[in-house]
């Protein structure tokens, strides 16, 4: 039975995989340029999840894990202590994040079907539909290899696919300079998480020996990292805090956020995909795999604080976006933060909970805000939109109940897991008074979560239509584009996750199986962090119901507030920009003076020059002396060996020992026979006397 | 000095010096004659080996009264005058037919 | 320091110097008149050492014949009637070493060897007991040179002069 699952877990990566080398190499000439290919392949992937979950819900216990490692590489034979162990991991967390990942992404390939194509249903770009397909399929193997992986190495090897492929995709309408110079600005800005990741793992493998999660695990528990300092501080803290610098990176949290806003260059499916489901989500699950180290070597302080920042000030961005996908971006900016917060101050299974949630419904809401493009003729503004609501029916529809989950309305998914957050935090600051600027950026950040996401969708499909033209063309999308937001949209019900309709908590339904998804993913065991881990459960049960209340309460100011600015505009959205003072106007429009920060001061004034410095003792000093004085080397090496060559193996020994010699010992020898007989004589003597004299040695 | 007479190392180093000198004249002097001359040397040098011997170390070799040394010599003196006729001869006929005694010219054995 | 050793002496140093000038003297018959009396020191030291009768015939057979055959040969040999007196004294440095390798290797032997059982020469006449031996122990040996006297006829035989000049390259056949 394990080793079925094992082999479903494969599988679910070498779909993908072989996809992408197929459809990479002959997908041109395949019909539909290679489309199903693809499409099946995850598909085929998805089935695989829903076997590998319907075996963890037939185990249904916190424990169940089915492992299988091999043996990469051992260098014992050589007596050097290095070994690298490679495997699979299935165990709830993972069965739920590819149940999750491949079904997104199934949908997503299905929506890209009709959303790469133009409106006569030929593909767009001409023969680079078929690449876009390769590319989903790599990223998705990736994103997949990187869920299965029981160590940080193969996790690490499937985070730097993932990040080639977004490169790939967020530059894929290549014409465009902005799209270029995105796509190398996402690469860059995770690659520089990436380091931090990178020596992170380098500290892990140098004090453990060992990549594999239950390695590391059992190496907190047994103290391996008690009195290890890394550059002076402890090595957890040092391992813990490069990791998450990694999801720093990769999850946008601030000071690392300025890559995705600018990723929305991408076509709508790749926003989907990348930047709601998976990759961003990536970084997440990397939190969570680590999320001992983290607790053992106290970096949740930081992780805390850099996710409550991210999702307040993200969100105060993201009310003031016109391009209906930077809302949506700065909007998953936001709730990144939230789950990096969740976990910040402890609570393990509900940040897991919020990426799960989070991930079908924003997907549905990017593809659903894909359907409003693609009916517009790729109007983005929405400033252009307006009245869609009757020409659209089922995004509309879909659209609002993804909406109504990310806004924390009671009955959706997204209520249950924000609630939990919410709880855990007000919780935390019981606990720890003096953090209680934490609270104040989620709740904060709640109510303007449901103020921008409302004003999203009645700016998009409330009242009279802005631009006439697109409008009357725009009709509803064809199935393959309204189908996959059907699917996520009734999964963003919160029913679905915890077994409670409303999500309050007293109306559980499925008796045992109800809040499955928190009961089944406890953090790993830590020693010593029993009681902290307790105490914060106990303070966020106390303070469930005044939370709830309170959760509730700004969610629906948030929402009303909203319908007053936008949907029947008794307030005057001009006039509420003009209360604030100019330099929060001016700070908001440059997006906080990051990128300014980033690009004039760091890079313009620091690295280049720099670089530029290195560049000049690179041509001054080594190619000078290692390159050019090598060849000065060699060549004085060549002329010396030549010199020998002629002197001393010519000269002497050729032309010495074949030529010279047997001339000299033939002359010489010659004159013993010149026919005189006197010469024979006194050979004769000569020898004679020579016999007699040294008779004894002779 | 005293005693030279009766010396023997003295009468066979000087045999020895006559050997050697004929011994470089058969082999340095350009005339047939003259190598002759040489060989003439080297035997008189040994014949008075042997007259020495027989003067002043009789009687140790052969414990009798004969003179055996003396018969020696005195057949390398015979020998020596048949040798002398024959080698002269043999001069004559060589200068007949190539008209010189050099022995610098005679070397068609060479090689 | 008797008169013996006196004459010793003189007749080595005339015997030496004699036969240095045969070996190198450039004028052949020089050379000849330089044997001459190598020879006749020779004879006397053969005096000294009591042989009478191997002196005489020392002077007589080697001096007074084979020395006046050799001088005669001197005479009528181009040399001499070509008025040619050099000799490269450059074919004179192999011979020279050879001869004084053996000199040295022969003195050597001989100076170390045991000369102290020395008897002195009698000075008795030995003519007779020459004549004893020739037909006592040496009786054979003397029959072998009588038949060596052959050689003398085979002498005669092979310096009779050709009829014409030949050459040494014509095939002739016996005279």
């Amino acid at each position: 039975m394990n080793d079925m699952l094992i082999t479903l877990a494969l599988a679910i990566v070498i779909l993908p995989l072989s996809a992408y080398f197929i459809q990479t190499i002959v997908g041109d000439r395949l019909p539909r340029q290679g489309d199903w290919l693809s499409t099946g392949a995850i598909f085929g992937s998805f089935l695989c999840a829903l076997r590998i979950f319907a075996e963890m819900w037939s185990q249904f216990r916190p424990d169940w894990v089915v492992q299988k490692t091999w043996v990469w590489m051992d260098l014992s034979t050589l007596n050097i202590p290095w070994k690298l162990e490679v495997g699979v991991r299935l165990d709830n967390i993972s069965a739920t994040m590819l149940l999750m990942v491949t079904l997104c992404a199934t949908l997503i390939h299905l929506f890209s079907t009709g959303y790469m194509r133009d409106h006569h249903g030929k593909p767009e770009d001409g023969y680079r539909y078929t690449s876009f397909f390769s590319y989903l399929s790599l990223f998705t193997a990736a994103m997949l290899g990187l869920v299965i992986s029981d160590n940080f190495f193969t996790l690490f090897m499937a985070w730097e696919v993932m990040g080639l492929c977004s490169y790939l995709l967020i530059g894929f309408y290549r014409h465009k300079p902005s799209a270029a110079n995105a796509s190398l600005k996402a690469f860059m800005t995770t690659r520089v998480g990436d380091l931090g990741l990178f020596l992170g793992l380098l500290a892990m493998f140098a004090i453990l020996k060992s990549f594999r999660f239950d390695d590391v695990y059992a190496g907190i528990n047994s103290g391996a990292f008690a009195n290890e300092t890394i550059i002076g501080v402890s090595a957890a803290f040092f391992i813990g805090l490069g990791i998450f610098i990694g999801t720093v990176g990769k999850s946008a949290q601030f000071p690392l956020q300025i890559w995705l806003p600018d990723a929305m260059e991408g076509p709508t499916p790749v926003s989907a995909l990348i930047h709601a489901a998976t990759m961003v989500s990536a970084g997440i699950y990397l939190i969570i795999r680590i999320f001992p180290m983290l607790e053992y070597g106290g970096v949740l302080p930081i992780v805390a604080y850099i996710g409550g920042f991210t999702c307040f000030f993200a969100a105060i961005l993201a009310i003031k976006q016109y391009d209906i996908k930077k809302v949506l971006a700065y909007s998953t900016l936001s709730q990144l933060g939230y789950m990096v917060l969740a976990l910040g101050v402890g609570a393990y299974s509900v940040g897991f909970f919020h990426l799960i949630t989070h991930a079908v419904f924003k997907a549905c809401l990017f593809m659903a805000s894909g359907a409003v493009i693609y009916a517009m003729h790729h109007e983005q503004d929405m400033r252009h939109m307006g009245g869609l609501k009757k020409k659209l029916p089922i995004t509309f529809t879909c659209m609002l109940i993804t909406t109504m989950a990310i806004s924390g309305v009671p009955g959706f998914s997204g209520f249950a897991s924000k609630d939990l957050i919410l709880g855990n935090v007000l919780g935390y600051a019981h606990l720890h008074p003096e953090h209680y600027l934490l609270v104040f950026f989620a709740f904060a950040t709640a109510a303007m979560t449901a103020f921008y996401m409302f004003r999203l969708i009645f700016m998009t499909f409330w009242g009279h239509p802005h631009d006439h033209h697109h409008y009357d063309e725009a009709h509803e999308v064809s199935w393959n584009m309204w189908l996959p937001l059907a699917v996520l949209a009734a999964l963003s019900f919160c029913v679905v996750y915890t077994g409670s309709i409303t999500g309050l908590g007293f109306d559980k339904i499925f008796g045992s199986a109800n809040e499955w998804i928190l009961k089944l993913n406890p953090a790993p065991h830590v020693e010593g962090m029993e009681s902290s881990r307790h105490a914060l459960e106990e303070a966020a049960h106390h303070v469930h119901t005044p939370t709830m209340i309170i959760s509730i309460l700004v969610a629906g100011c948030g929402i009303l507030f909203s319908y007053l600015v936008y949907g029947s505009k008794k307030i005057s959205a001009a006039k509420l920009e003009s209360l604030w003072p100019n330099f929060v106007k001016k700070a908001i429009d440059n997006l906080y003076y990051f990128d300014w920060f980033y690009i004039k001061v760091v890079i313009q004034k620091l690295f280049l020059p720099f670089s530029a410095q290195n560049a000049k003792f690179d041509d001054a000093v080594i190619d000078r002396v290692a390159v050019d004085g090598w060849k000065d080397v060699t060549m004085l090496g060549q002329k010396a060996s030549g010199i020998f060559d002629d002197m001393v193996v010519d000269g002497v020994m050729v032309d010495g020992v074949g030529g010279t010699l047997p001339t000299m010992l033939g002359t010489s020898l010659r004159s013993l026979q010149n026919g005189k007989v006197q010469r024979y004589l006194m050979v004769a003597v000569v020898a004679l006397m020579l016999l007699f004299l040294f008779r004894g040695v002779v | 000095m005293a005693g030279l007479a009766t010396h023997l190392p003295a009468y066979l180093i000087f045999s020895l010096v006559l050997f050697s000198f004929g011994l470089v004249a058969a082999l340095a002097r350009r005339s047939a004659i003259g190598i002759f001359m040489g060989v003439e040397l080297m035997l008189n040098g040994a014949a008075l080996n042997f007259v020495a011997f027989q003067a002043l170390r009789k009687g140790v070799i052969a414990n009798d009264n004969w003179l055996h040394g003396h018969i020696f010599s005195l057949f390398i003196i015979i020998l020596a005058a048949i040798e002398a006729a024959v080698a002269l001869a043999i001069v004559l006929r060589v200068f007949g037919t190539r008209q010189t005694i050099d022995a610098d010219r005679s070397d068609e054995l060479r090689g | 320091m008797t008169l013996a050793d006196i004459f010793v002496a003189f007749c080595f140093l005339l015997g030496g110097a004699a036969a240095f000038f045969t070996a190198f003297h450039p004028n052949i018959l020089y050379a000849a008149i330089s044997l001459i009396g190598s020879l006749v020191a020779v004879a006397g030291l053969y005096g000294a050492l009591g042989a009478d009768f191997l002196a005489a015939a020392q002077l007589i057979i080697y001096v007074g014949g084979i020395l006046i055959v050799i001088l005669f040969a001197v005479m009528m040999s181009e040399d001499i009637y070509k008025r040619r007196f050099f000799e490269g004294a450059k074919k004179y440095i192999f011979p020279v070493l050879a001869a004084a390798l053996v000199f040295g290797g022969l003195a050597k032997v001989t100076l170390d060897a045991d000369w102290s059982v020395a008897t002195k020469p009698d000075f008795e006449p030995t003519a007779r007991a020459m004549g004893w031996a020739l037909v006592g122990p040496y009786a054979l040996v003397f029959q072998y040179v009588v038949v060596l006297l052959a050689g003398l006829i085979g002498a005669v035989i092979i310096a009779r002069p050709a009829t014409k000049m030949q050459k040494f390259t014509d095939d002739e056949g016996d005279n």
